[in-house]
């Protein structure tokens, strides 16, 4: 299963959870088979307009499985549960720790 | 002759200035193109006699015959369609209406539905000929129906005053083109200086004729006003910062009304353009 999680920083030892989706910084990518991490700057982060679909875009090309986020918009919404992407919101704290919530 | 009056910030006097200008002139068509907010009926006072659902078409799929191959995706510089595994979704308010997802679907899986963004109302106030877009509240995109109402209704001869929205982008943009002088009006503040720079650079590079009316113009620094008349564009007309104009643009009276010395002012302003054009 790969867990992306909107994060503050590029090292995901010690970045937060961004509270934003679509235009969050980077984007850590946990693979829980594999136990590898990767992190990746966000592409979406200063599009003029849809953000959130083209990050979701970005996922899907990544194959991940979770997003583990602050909060979502209606595009960010429409646009993971048409990807099939799961979804868990609301979360704040460290990265490492958001990543157990899916149960990584 | 087509003049836009233009400004960069806002509430700087677009709409003063343009309906006194028309009110002034009389033999006018009147476009405005503040779709975003339009108000210049609260000042021109036309009879609207009709009005008319402005659309843009939006891709429509045809999932008998999508493959889910996310070319349409691609090819959208808008970001306005994702593709997931089983179903496409379309955000229209994305959406620029410029078929190129239609082009790239090689399924030939998308055509194109209409979908209402905006009206236009077209009326009468005696011999103003008086042009509004309206564009519908959440909607973002201003500029196609801006382009629209340009193309339609502004390519008659005579005279044609366009009010601009504010800003300096896009719909801006698609404001001025085509026109034969763009007044830009500002009002010598900082903020006012700021965007009317960057104003009158748009304009210099669309090599657009172009003067500066100053409203408020009793306001703000000495700085500031020297930096204005550095710009290398005429200063066409100062109004005063007057607590008479803005009571009467508070409650519907326009400039001419509130001052009617205006109307030789704005005449001569008139033909002053029209020496240069």
């Amino acid at each position: 299963m790969r867990v992306a999680v909107s994060a503050t920083e590029a090292d995901h030892n010690v970045a937060g959870v961004d509270p934003r989706f679509g235009r969050c910084s980077f984007f850590a990518i946990y693979d829980s088979d594999t136990g590898e991490w990767n992190s990746f700057p966000n592409p979406a982060k200063d599009a003029v307009g849809g953000a959130a679909i083209k990050a979701v875009e970005f996922l899907k090309s990544k194959n991940v499985d979770v997003v583990v986020t602050g909060n979502l918009g209606p595009n960010a919404t429409s646009s993971l549960s048409a990807a099939g992407i799961r979804v868990i919101t609301g979360v704040t704290g460290k990265v490492l720790d958001a990543v157990k919530m899916a149960g990584g | 002759m087509k003049v836009v009056i233009g400004s960069g910030k806002g509430g700087t006097g677009k709409t003063l200035l343009s309906t006194s200008l028309a009110l002034t002139l009389e033999y006018v068509r009147y476009l405005d193109l503040d779709v975003e907010e339009p108000n210049a009926h609260i000042f021109i006072k036309p009879d609207i006699r009709e009005r008319i659902p402005f659309s843009i078409p939006v891709p429509e799929i045809d999932f008998n015959r999508c493959t889910y191959c996310g070319e349409c995706a691609k090819a959208c510089e808008f970001g306005a369609i994702f593709v997931g595994s089983n179903t496409v979704n379309v955000f229209e308010k994305l959406c620029h209406g410029c078929a190129s997802c239609k082009l790239a679907c090689p399924e030939n899986a998308i055509s194109e539905r209409p979908y209402i963004v905006g009206e236009i109302s077209i009326g009468r106030r005696d011999k103003i000929e008086y042009i509004m877009g309206y564009l519908k509240l959440t909607e973002a995109l201003s500029t196609p129906l801006i382009r629209h109402i340009k193309k339609e209704y502004g390519m008659v001869s005579g005279d044609i005053i366009m009010d601009a929205p504010p800003g300096t982008s896009c719909p801006f943009v698609q404001s001025i083109s085509d026109t034969d002088f763009v007044i830009l009006i500002t009002e010598p503040t900082p903020f006012g200086l700021s965007d009317l720079e960057i104003s009158v650079e748009i304009v210099r590079d669309m090599k657009l004729k172009a003067g500066i009316v100053i409203n408020r113009a009793d306001l703000g620094s000495k700085e500031v006003k020297e930096k204005i008349s550095g710009l290398g564009l005429p200063v066409l007309l100062e109004i005063p910062f007057s607590k008479e104009i803005a009571v009467g643009y508070s409650k519907g009276i326009p400039l001419v009304d509130v001052l009617p010395e205006y109307r030789e002012k704005i005449k001569k302003l008139w033909e002053r353009i029209r020496e240069m054009v």
